[in-house]
């Protein structure tokens, strides 16, 4: 009631405020990062795969392979960390009794994760990022947003779980 | 600062430049602008600095030493958005 008070009050004349500065912004959760992540995974095995067609591989080649190896690896950790976060971050008893399984599924994209870094096989890329959907599609539960998946309009064109958002 | 403050509290801050370890306090910072955070260490000239509750706050090294006259004041009452 005191707080609704001082809300009006601050709405009025707004009061100084003071930030607590959190390198991740209060509240600000959005598993997007990850799937983009394993979305590129996926790109990645696609545009190695379409090496694979040149032999011999010219010194230019082998230096975009090298590239694409340790892009496919990079971001197949950023699936990680930004997984982890969200779930060791945002998610507490609430959210944890709202999703079961979720720990399950957060050790299982880890797994995938490190599988889709040792490997080039586009099946493993699938398979993070339908992990990663189900994961997206927990974490807008807990928000109480419904969930649609559609393809994302851009290679590798897979299938993507977003949140259905009010219009402004 | 959660669980102490959450975005969207209101706090009543007593001024005073002279800190005392162990409050919760609004500071000037000349990079991150008025912060609120918990002095962690005083020294005897009342320069103080300051930490977070929380690991994702960015730390006491990020932040520094804050002169005395950076205090704004301490926070003596906590108005949380769930009470």
């Amino acid at each position: 009631m005191l707080h609704a008070l001082l809300n009006h009050i601050d709405h009025a004349k707004p009061f100084e405020t003071a930030s607590a500065h959190c390198d991740i912004p209060c509240k600000i959760y959005d598993p997007i990062s990850a799937q983009i992540a394993a979305l590129t995974v996926i790109r990645m095995c696609d545009l190695i795969a379409e090496l694979e067609d040149k032999t011999p591989l010219s010194i230019a080649d082998q230096a975009q392979l090298a590239r694409l190896v340790n892009e496919k690896e990079s971001h197949a950790g950023n699936v990680k960390h930004e997984i982890r976060v969200i779930w060791g971050d945002y998610f507490k008893q609430p959210q944890f009794d709202q999703v079961a399984g979720i720990h399950d599924l957060v050790h299982n994209i880890m797994l995938k994760a490190s599988q889709c870094k040792q490997h080039i096989d586009r099946q493993n890329g699938l398979e993070l990022l339908a992990l990663v959907n189900q994961f997206a599609e927990a974490f807008w539960t807990t928000k109480g947003l419904k969930t649609y998946t559609a393809q994302c309009p851009y290679p590798p064109a897979q299938a993507v779980v977003y949140p259905v958002l009010d219009n402004a | 600062m959660s669980p102490v403050l959450s975005c969207g509290d209101f706090v009543i801050v007593r001024r005073t430049t002279r800190p005392k370890l162990g409050s919760i306090v609004v500071a000037i910072h000349p990079k991150y602008g008025q912060i609120i955070k918990r002095v962690v260490i005083l020294n005897d000239k009342e320069e103080f600095q300051l930490s977070g509750t929380n690991t994702n706050s960015i730390s006491t090294q990020e932040m520094g030493w804050f002169p005395r006259e950076a205090c704004i004041g301490k926070v003596v009452l906590t108005i949380k958005k769930s009470t």
